[in-house]
This record gives C-alpha cells, sequence and structure tokens, in this order.
C-alpha cells in the first residue's frame, strides 16, 4: 500500500501552488544557466581586449553592459525564488495544516481502545514532529528533486553545447555520486534511525524515573536507576558514534568527488587555455558551471534521505488516518424515548472486559426505570467502571446488549444518544477554561447564554457555594494556568457538568469518592429535584452512598448475587452485610478518610 | 513528550552570553585538548580550501602564456590540497561529533543524577515535563551547538578571514573593492534578523498553545465524546492550525526576500570586481588570473556569511538551554549525606520523633512539635482528619524532604547522620497510589534489583496473595506491565506494591493505607496477608481501616499537625479525648 495515500487528497488540493513552485523553478534554473555565460562574457572583454587605450575602454565598457545584465538576471532570479519558495515551501506548509487539521478531526472520532494503544505523548510527537518531517520531506523533498534533475541536466546541456570534450573529460567522476548515495547514503540513514529509536527509550526510562520518584527514593533505588539511565546514555552514544563513523566519510568523499572534477577543469581546462583552444573566460564559465551542479547533486541525496524520513513518519500517521473507530453511529436516525414507565436502560446478559484482558463482567442483567436510582455494589477490579461505559458506548459489549428505551444502544446515533446521557468519573477531566464553560461543556453557544442554568445545577451539586469563594466566580480559569481544585471540588463541578445537560441517565463512577457524607446526604435530594425522571445507576465503595438508592446489586465475580433495597439486603447474611458493618464500625471511630 | 516542546518555546535572550559560554568551556575542560584540535582541524580544512582560488589564479596566469611546465607544480599543488582536505575533513568530523557527544553523554548523566539527589520539594516544583527538557531536549540543543553551531561559526570565520586574507594578498586594492559591499550585507542581516525573531518567537508561542490543547483533548478524549463537543473542538483547533500556517508562510515570505538580497549584493561584488580588476589590469598591468581568483573568492564569500546569521537561532537556543541546564547542576540538594556517615547495616527499627516541626512552605507547618517513638516490632497507627500532617510524618521519616527544627532518630541516631541511602535500605514505602514501571512484573517487585532472588518474589506474592491473578496472566511472573501499570486494576497494582514492600524484608514498614480504591472486602483479605508483612517489625501506619487501628500496639491521633493524643484504642478510648469524641459523634450520626 502507498504510505503516502493520506497525504495525495491534500497534495492535489494544492495543486496550484505546486505547478506555480515547478515553473518558476525551471525558470530560474534556467535564468541560472545564463550567469556562467555573462560572466564568461565579461572577463573575455577584458582577456580580448587589444592594446591602447580606446580598446581598454571599450572592453571596459563592455564588462559595465555584461556585469549590468548580469545583474538585471540576479534581480529577475530573484523573483522567481519568491516564486518556487512560496510555491513549494507553503504547499508544504498548507498541506501540513490540512494533514494536522484531519487528524484531530480523526483522532476525535476514535474510541478508548485505541487511545490505550498509542500514549498523549506518542500521539503528540506524531501530531507535531512527524507531521513537521512529512512537510520537510514533502517540500523540501520535492524542490531537491526537482531542481537536482532540472539543474543537472540543463547544466550539463550547457556545458555539452560549449565544449563537449572539456565537459565529459571534467564531469566524469561525477558517476560515482549516485553510488554512493545508495550505498553510504543508506548507512546513514540506517544508523539515523537506530538512534533515534535509543533516544526514545532513553526517555521512557527518564519519564518513568521521574514519575516513579517516591518510591525510588523511599527504596534507596537511586544508584540503580542512575546505573539504568547510563547505560541507556551509553548506548545512544555508542549507536550515534556508528553514525559519525558513515558520515565522516560520507560528506567528505561528496565534496572530494567535486573537487576531483575541479581538479581535472584545472588540468584540461588549463592545457586548452595554453592552446588557446579555450578562453580565459571560459575557463571562468567551467568553474562556475561546476558549482551550479555540486549542490544539486548533493541535494538529490538529502532528498532521499528526507523521502525516507518523511515515509517512516507518514507510516506512523497513518496508523491513526487508518485506525476504524470502533464505536460508530447507528442506524436509526434519531433517539426515540418509548412511553414513560418502560425502563430507560436494560442490561441483557452484558458481557465485557477492562482492555483486552479476561472478562470482567460476566453476563449481567438488571433494568432501570425513570426516576429509579440503582446502586452497584462490588469487589474491586469488579469491571463496574467499565459497566457504565456501556450505555454512553464509550465502549461495547462483548456480548449481550445494552437497550436504551428499548432498543441496543448500538442502534441510537451516538451524538443524539450521549446528549441524554450523562457520565460522572471518580477522577473526572476537567478542561483548563472557566469554571462556567466546564459546567456548560455539552451547551454549544455562548456559556453566558445559559448562566442560569448553570448555577441551577451548580447550586444541586452543593458547588454554588465553593464558586464563590474562588477568586472570580464563575469566571474562575481552572487547571494548570488557573485554580487546582481539590478532588471533592472537581468531582462537584462534573455532577454539575453533567446535571447541567438534563439528562434521562445519569450514570454515577463512584462520583461521591472525596466528597464528604455531610455533602452527599445534601447533594442527593438536590440531585432528586433536579432530576426527577432521571434514571440514576451509582457505583460505589460506600454503604452511606449505596443507601441512597432506591435498589442495590452486589456483583461478584462478574455476576450479580444478591438485590433488593438497601434495607432487605442490610436484613440478609452476604457482601453488602458485611460492608455495612465493616464500614459502620469504621464510622464509628472516625475513620472515613 | 507533550511539555518538551512547550518548554522548548522559552527561547529568549542573547545569542551569546560570555558567562555562560565560559561554564561551557569550563565543563568541557577534560576536552579542552581535543576542542583546541577540532579548531586547528577547522583552521587547517578552510586554509586548504581558500588557498585554492589564488592558486588557480596563478596557474591561471601560467597557462594563459602557455608555460605549461611552470603551471604543472601548480596542478601538483591542488591535487595535493584536495587529498589534505578530504583526509583532514574526515579526522575533522570525527572529532567534533565525538567532542559533542562526549559532553552531552556528560551532561545528561550528570543532570539525571542530580535530578535524583534532589529532595521532593524539587519534583513537586518541577513536572516531569520539564525536568525531561533538561534531560533530553536542552542537552540535544547544546550538542547541536557544539558540532553543528559552534563547528560552523569557526569553520565561516576562518573563511571569512581566510578569503579577506587572500583578497588582500594578492593587490590589497582589488581585494578592498571585492569586501567593499560586505557592510551592506552586515547591515540587510540586522534587519533581517530582527524580523526572523519576531516570526520564531510567534512560531513558538503557536507551538506551546497546539501542544497544550492537544495535551488537554487527548487526555480527556472520552469526556469530549461524551458531551459531543467533537466539532466545536475542532473549530477551535482550527484556529490554532490556520494561525500555524499563517506563520509559517510568513516566514517563507521573509527568507523568499532576505535569500536574494543576498545574491544581488554577491552578483554587484563580482561585477565591481571585475570593472575594477580589468581598470587596474589595463592601467598597471594587474594580472587576469588574479581577477578571476577575485571572482571565484567573491563567489565563496557570501555563502558563509548568511551561515553565521542562521546561526543566531542555534545559539540563541544553546544559550537558553545552558542556562537551564546550570541552574540544575549548580542546585544543592536540600537533603544531602554526612561525610562520614554510620554505617546502617544492622538496624532494629528503633524511631524517635523529637518536636519536630516542618513545613512544606515557609510560614505553613504542617508538623508543630510532634516527639513520639516506634519501639522495634512496634505496630503504630496514625489517624486524623485530612490535612492534619500525617502524609507529612512519612515524608519527613524518609527525608523526602528536610525539617525546620527538632530531629528524627532512628536506632538513638538522628536521621542525618546516615547516609540516606544506606538506612533506606531498612525501611519500605507502600504508598497510596501504588507506582507502577512499565516491565516484567518480577522486575517491578525487585525493583531491578539483581540479587533479589526470582523465589523471594513469588514467595511474597503468595503472602499477599498476588499470586492468583498473576499466574492467571500468560507470562506470570514476566508478564509485562504497560507504563503506570494500565493493564491492571487498582486492587491488583495495591497488591503489587504489597509485595514489592515484602519482597526487601524491611526493619520498619510505612503503610499508607488507600481510601477510596481499596473496597471493604478485598481490604479483608489484604489484611489477612498484612498481618504477614507486619509480623516482627516496627510499623507506622497512615490508617483508614477499623482494623488496623484495632490491632495497632499504639494509635497516635493527629490534629493540625500537632499529636494530640496517643495510647491503644482501648486506652484512648477510656480516656475520652478527641478520639472517643469523634467516635461518638458519628455514632449520634449513625444511629
Amino acid at each position: 500500500m502507498n504510505a503516502f495515500r493520506h497525504l495525495i487528497p491534500h497534495f492535489k488540493k494544492q495543486r496550484r501552488l505546486f505547478v506555480v513552485g515547478v515553473l518558476a523553478l525551471l525558470l530560474t534554473d534556467l535564468a541560472e544557466q545564463y550567469l556562467p555565460r555573462l560572466l564568461k562574457l565579461a572577463l573575455d572583454e577584458l582577456y580580448k581586449a587589444k592594446a591602447g587605450p580606446g580598446a581598454e575602454r571599450a572592453a571596459l565598457d563592455g564588462v559595465l553592459l555584461w556585469i549590468g545584465l548580469r545583474l538585471g538576471l540576479v534581480a529577475l532570479e530573484g523573483g522567481l525564488r519568491w516564486g518556487w519558495r512560496m510555491g513549494f515551501f507553503g504547499m508544504g506548509r498548507h498541506v501540513e495544516y490540512g494533514m494536522r487539521r484531519q487528524l484531530f478531526g480523526k483522532l476525535l472520532t476514535l474510541d478508548s481502545g485505541f487511545f490505550r494503544r498509542l500514549r498523549v505523548g506518542d500521539l503528540l510527537s506524531r501530531a507535531m514532529s512527524d507531521l513537521v518531517a512529512v512537510r520537510e520531506s514533502l517540500g523540501f523533498g520535492w524542490l531537491a528533486l526537482v531542481d537536482g534533475v532540472t539543474m543537472v541536466t540543463l547544466t550539463i546541456a550547457f556545458m555539452m553545447r560549449a565544449n563537449a570534450l572539456l565537459t565529459a573529460q571534467m564531469l566524469w567522476p561525477m558517476v560515482f555520486v549516485p553510488f554512493l548515495v545508495v550505498t553510504l547514503g543508506r548507512k546513514v540513514r540506517d544508523n539515523e534511525r537506530a538512534a533515534q529509536a535509543l533516544l526514545d527509550s532513553l526517555s521512557q526510562t527518564a519519564t518513568e524515573s521521574f514519575h516513579g520518584v517516591r518510591v525510588i527514593h523511599a527504596y534507596a533505588r537511586q544508584a540503580d536507576e542512575n546505573r539504568r539511565f547510563d547505560a541507556a546514555c551509553e548506548a545512544y552514544r555508542a549507536r550515534n558514534m556508528r553514525l559519525v563513523k558513515v558520515e565522516a566519510v560520507y560528506w567528505p568523499l561528496l565534496s572530494f568527488l567535486s573537487g576531483a572534477c575541479e581538479l581535472l577543469l584545472f588540468y584540461f581546462g588549463g592545457r586548452d587555455l595554453a592552446a588557446r583552444h579555450i578562453t580565459l573566460g571560459d575557463f571562468a564559465m567551467f568553474q562556475a558551471y561546476l558549482l551550479n551542479i555540486t549542490w544539486p547533486v548533493m541535494a538529490l541525496g538529502v532528498s532521499s534521505n528526507s523521502y525516507v524520513k518523511g515515509k517512516v513518519s507518514m507510516q506512523r500517521l497513518n496508523e491513526v488516518y487508518d485506525a476504524a473507530p470502533a464505536i460508530q453511529d447507528g442506524p436509526e436516525k434519531a433517539v426515540r424515548p418509548e412511553s414513560p414507565g418502560r425502563p430507560v436502560v436494560e442490561f441483557r446478559g452484558v458481557v465485557c472486559s477492562y482492555a483486552d484482558g479476561p472478562d470482567v463482567i460476566k453476563g449481567v442483567d438488571f433494568s432501570v426505570r425513570p426516576g429509579e436510582w440503582v446502586g452497584l455494589a462490588s469487589r474491586l477490579g469488579g469491571g463496574k467502571s467499565t459497566l457504565l461505559r456501556l450505555p454512553l458506548r464509550l465502549d461495547d459489549v462483548k456480548a449481550g446488549e445494552v437497550r436504551l428505551w428499548g432498543r441496543d444502544v448500538r442502534a441510537w446515533p451516538l451524538q443524539a444518544l450521549r446528549r441524554r446521557v450523562a457520565l460522572v468519573a471518580q477522577e473526572p477531566f476537567l478542561f483548563s477554561e472557566t469554571v462556567l464553560e466546564n459546567i456548560t461543556f455539552s451547551f454549544d453557544g455562548d456559556p453566558q447564554e445559559r448562566f442560569e442554568d448553570a448555577v441551577a445545577a451548580a447550586r444541586a451539586a452543593d458547588l454554588h457555594e465553593t464558586v464563590g469563594g474562588l477568586p472570580q466566580g464563575y469566571a474562575t480559569l481552572l487547571g494548570e494556568k488557573g485554580i487546582n481544585l481539590s478532588g471533592g471540588q472537581k468531582q462537584r463541578v462534573a455532577l454539575a457538568r453533567a446535571l447541567f445537560a438534563k439528562p434521562d441517565l445519569l450514570l454515577l463512577d463512584d462520583a461521591f469518592s472525596a466528597v464528604d457524607t455531610g455533602t452527599e446526604e445534601r447533594i442527593a435530594p438536590a440531585l432528586r429535584r433536579a432530576l426527577p425522571e432521571a434514571a440514576v445507576i451509582m457505583v460505589s465503595h460506600r454503604v452511606s452512598t449505596l443507601r441512597l438508592c432506591d435498589r442495590v446489586l452486589v456483583l461478584e465475580d462478574g455476576r450479580i448475587t444478591a438485590e433488593g433495597s438497601p434495607d432487605e439486603l442490610m436484613q440478609q447474611e452476604g457482601y453488602f452485610f458485611e460492608m455495612a458493618r465493616r464500614e459502620h464500625l469504621a464510622r464509628r471511630i472516625g475513620l472515613e478518610a | 513528550m507533550p511539555a518538551l516542546e512547550k518548554n522548548a518555546g522559552e527561547v529568549e535572550g542573547p545569542a551569546l552570553d560570555w558567562a555562560l559560554t565560559k561554564r561551557l568551556l569550563l565543563r568541557a575542560r577534560a576536552q579542552w585538548g581535543d576542542l583546541g584540535l577540532a579548531a586547528l582541524l577547522l583552521l587547517l580544512v578552510s586554509a586548504g580550501i581558500q588557498v585554492q582560488p589564488l592558486l588557480v589564479g596563478l596557474l591561471l596566469d601560467y597557462c594563459q602564456r602557455g608555460d605549461m611546465a611552470g603551471a604543472r607544480p601548480l596542478f601538483m599543488v591542488l591535487a595535493a590540497c584536495l587529498a589534505w582536505v578530504f583526509c583532514l575533513q574526515t579526522v575533522e568530523t570525527l572529532q567534533t561529533k565525538r567532542l559533542g557527544l562526549d559532553l552531552s553523554l556528560d551532561l545528561r548523566q550528570s543532570l539525571f543524577h542530580k535530578i535524583h539527589t534532589q529532595s521532593l520539594r524539587y519534583f513537586d516544583k518541577n513536572p516531569v515535563g520539564s525536568l525531561m527538557t533538561r534531560v533530553i531536549y536542552d542537552v540535544e540543543t547544546l550538542d547541536d551547538f557544539f558540532t553543528a553551531g559552534v563547528t560552523a561559526v569557526f569553520q565561516d570565520i576562518f573563511t571569512v578571514g581566510l578569503i579577506a586574507f587572500f583578497l588582500v594578498q594578492m593587490d590589497w586594492r582589488l581585494g578592498l573593492a571585492a569586501l567593499a559591499l560586505v557592510p551592506l550585507l552586515l547591515w540587510s542581516t540586522a534587519i533581517f534578523r530582527r524580523e526572523a525573531r519576531v516570526n520564531f518567537r510567534a512560531l513558538r508561542k503557536n507551538n506551546a498553545a497546539m501542544n497544550a490543547f492537544l495535551t488537554e483533548n487527548l487526555v480527556g478524549m472520552s469526556t469530549v465524546q461524551a458531551h459531543n463537543r467533537q466539532e466545536r473542538n475542532a473549530t477551535k483547533f482550527d484556529a490554532i492550525n490556520r494561525d500555524s500556517l499563517g506563520i509559517l508562510l510568513e516566514q517563507i515570505r521573509i527568507n523568499a526576500f532576505f535569500m536574494p538580497l543576498v545574491e544581488l549584493l554577491a552578483a554587484a561584488s563580482l561585477g565591481v570586481v571585475i570593472w575594477y580588476g580589468g581598470l587596474r589590469h589595463f592601467g598597471t598591468g594587474l594580472s587576469l588570473g588574479v581577477v578571476v581568483a577575485a571572482t571565484l573568492y567573491i563567489q565563496r564569500l557570501y555563502e558563509p556569511l548568511r551561515d553565521l546569521t542562521d546561526k543566531f537561532g542555534t545559539f540563541q537556543s544553546a544559550m537558553a538551554s545552558s542556562e537551564r541546564v546550570f541552574a540544575l547542576l549548580d542546585l544543592d540538594p536540600d537533603v544531602s549525606d554526612p561525610a562520614a556517615p554510620l554505617p546502617a547495616r544492622a538496624i532494629r527499627g528503633d524511631v524517635e520523633f523529637r518536636d519536630v516541626t516542618f513545613a512544606y512552605e515557609p510560614g505553613r507547618p504542617a508538623l508543630r512539635d510532634v516527639s513520639f517513638r516506634v519501639r522495634p516490632g512496634e505496630r503504630v497507627a496514625v489517624v486524623g482528619p485530612t490535612g492534619s500532617g500525617k502524609t507529612s510524618l512519612v515524608n519527613v521519616l524518609l527525608r523526602f524532604y528536610p525539617i525546620q527544627s527538632g530531629s528524627v532518630l532512628l536506632d538513638g541516631k538522628p536521621l542525618e547522620a546516615y547516609a540516606r541511602a544506606e538506612y533506606l535500605r531498612h525501611f519500605a514505602l507502600v504508598p497510596q497510589d501504588p507506582f507502577l514501571f512499565s516491565g516484567p512484573i518480577l522486575e517491578n517487585l525487585r525493583l531491578s534489583d539483581a540479587s533479589v532472588p526470582r523465589e523471594r518474589v513469588v514467595w511474597a506474592c503468595r503472602q499477599v496473595r498476588a499470586d492468583a491473578f498473576i499466574d492467571t496472566m500468560p507470562k506470570g511472573y514476566d508478564t509485562e506491565l504497560a507504563e503506570g501499570g494500565s493493564n491492571l486494576s487498582t486492587g491488583q497494582k495495591q497488591l503489587l506494591s504489597f509485595a514489592r514492600a515484602l519482597v526487601f524484608d524491611p526493619a520498619v514498614l510505612i503503610l499508607d493505607e488507600a481510601t477510596a480504591s481499596v473496597d471493604t472486602a478485598t481490604e479483608a483479605e489484604i489484611q489477612q496477608a498484612l498481618a504477614v508483612l507486619l509480623e516482627g517489625r516496627s510499623s507506622l501506619t497512615i490508617a483508614h481501616r477499623l482494623s488496623t487501628v484495632r490491632e495497632a500496639d499504639r494509635i497516635l491521633v493527629l490534629k493540625d499537625g500537632r499529636l494530640a493524643e496517643q495510647g491503644s484504642h482501648a486506652e484512648l478510648m477510656e480516656a475520652g479525648g478527641l478520639y472517643k469524641g469523634l467516635i461518638e459523634l458519628q455514632f449520634k450520626e449513625r444511629a
């Protein structure tokens, strides 16, 4: 498959720039051929001048004419250069823009499975450095290729026309250049790639070491960490040394070849000059022509290098472009809630797993009616979080189905579905925007328009007072450049964000874990008032939270082992009872976190 | 590395700072000989190249006269130059690049080691991203500075100097005429540089914004999707992306204007040389060979001058990087080892706090005059409301932070008297949030300490019942964990963290009990294993569980950084203080 398949459409869109670039470059290269000629003509005025003041004056006037023309041509070339720079580099940058836009657009459609596979840091380097590499290989790569080919062809043609024999005598060492580029050039690239990989693993080692500093320092493993890092650095240096050894021959050898051509010109050209077969101007012209082909020949080497780099980057980008979103719109055009009284959500024989691990939910059946609160109690790693991601389709079931309003969730269009279902996670993610913008996150327009609704949601989430205490109230910026909220405050902002959306189904994934019991008890009735018709599923580790529910399900080993109202469950021996007893005892001595 | 580019954006300031350059040079003291050799090689290479036009001029004069016999030795010398340049260039490349690699190896390792000598206060202040900038980006920049920047600048300066020298040497009048336009070039370069700098800064700023936006959206992707924010965020991103395009196009425009300007000046100089050379040829009989040689010099003069301006950015980044690098290297760790540490081979595990006062930030003490003792083998639980200083006890005991007053004694001697790494061998920490490295489970549990046998790790896992889930994994103890152990559940991570502590058989165990992440039933299973873990050693547990407190020999009750009460569960209940009060309050509410 063509590695550049996702680039081609963007490239095609910019073909006008490309054509402009190629045309301007061809003209530049053509104009470039006349510069050595004009140099020759100027020098030959002096070389051929007869003795005598009149002839000398005429020769100097001739020089003025040629160098004046030459200056004019250089100025014209300046304009043409502008054209090809804008053409090639501009094209590269427009393509970069388009591809980055497409990349982010694609990322927005991908599912959690994808983001578990490719980490944020990795994706970032794709969106930034890899796209730059592609841009460079496109702009510079094309330039070097077109320029290299036309410049070399044109120059050799002009040289041959001027003096075919001398051209052949001096240029033959250039035959070795492609051979060099293929053999040593490849070695350079291979080593560069290997070195990059080692730098990546070195970074990985350091990142982890810094993240794990508490553990490392507590177990006094610094010396060991230093050793590991040092070894990674040594390996990186060793690989770079191998690269340097190749480079130390590669580049000097390329200049050596062009130097050899020059030497041949000195020899054969000097002989011809002595024999008066050529003029002094011819000699200077040939030397200038030689300069003209030296760069493009090297550029061809660089071009193949940047092509390979671009290809590697492109392949990394293709992993994103080609990723199939595992979760897509269902066939239905809109969500059609069924008549009231029927369950909002039904889980039927649901089996799911975390990532690609073993099944954590091994067949669960239950349903929740409008206005009903259902609690889920289970042991650790019980897959409750995974279960709550299903109705929103942040993940899909492995077997069975989740039904919303009587239809499999996978039948509904995603946007419409997610407008009616809200999830509050234990560690909610807030954006570095204002409090208001965070609460009105699900609203597409100007947040100010819905200020009242946002305040109402904040009140229900027991957040309003807290916000009042912030420096700029609802306009306070959160996150890195703003204010860092405590865990409990974050949970309440997330809750307000969910309430603001007025969902038909509210999913609370241990969403009160950092909120104290008193607050929790204030929030519960406010929640009921704010969303009287909403079905609520809440997962919690705390009996106090679960007691707020109408019904509690006990999940053990991926299956529901007990079900009933909290009071009913309290009457039975079992997991819930045990959990309540322990917690009650702990509470009595004030050990709650 | 998200934060990498972000910090790299802070490029401002001078292109050459003498104090920093001096430090860089001092740092490379061991390589001074090599540096001098590299500079000499560069000079010799440049001389070998730049002497050629002069020789060509002479050669041409012989040829013009038809004197091939006179030309032959010159030709031989030119051939020798070519061979000379090739050989020396090879050696010079090897020399400078090796220098750069050696220097960056030394810097990178020193930086990493230095970072790990810092107390946690340093890590609190510097996010991992900025540490990574030091270790990776800044070092690469300095390597680049040496191998591409400094070398090229030397070469450019040698080239320009030699050309000027040879030009004036051949014929000083023609030479000066040839160089007449150089000041004009330097002046236009200064203007270009200003434009380019403004553009460069805009690009950096945009890069930082793009990075921040992408990071946030990628980390919070499921939140974005759950709220149907895809389109709006795509629009937001488009604005940043479009800015980037605009800045990059501006960059092309600036270059597209400047580069032709240089060409034009070169062409004008060439014209001056030929015309004035002709004038002198006719007037004083200046040889045409000299004129041709001068044209060759002119064609070689402008490239290095332009290149010098290109290096400005490299230098500026290098100065910013070296400033950050040295700032870190100069930083004295606020927790350091004594010159003659006490031996810490056998530790009984007798820990005593004497009037310890400690603050993370001056003026806001987290612990005030705390005194208590944990005798060898004693189990002590710490309780208290959030923010009462429980975690601070641990931080002080492990010397994560220095204390302001009082002392902490281990086996009767102050902690500062021991080498930190030595006494910590006898401690084990089980943090609230278990930290796992990417790599096999086995290495995670023995922390890559090869002296710990595999059997010990397996044994430890069996003790805490982590073996059950490890055995179900395809490769058992050799199963690779993902970054941060993200392929495990929170509970499984917790169990591994327990096993790790047990592996090292510590004299003192420090346990920061998990709160929300461990449910009551699993906790019960762990409690059983903990009994084994706690057996025969001193322990300090930040307790959130009833069973922990009940089984503790003594309970410390912290309030606002002060030790409010201490005693056993029964004693404290009987004493009827804060501990009992808390319980009764809760009891009334719940009953």
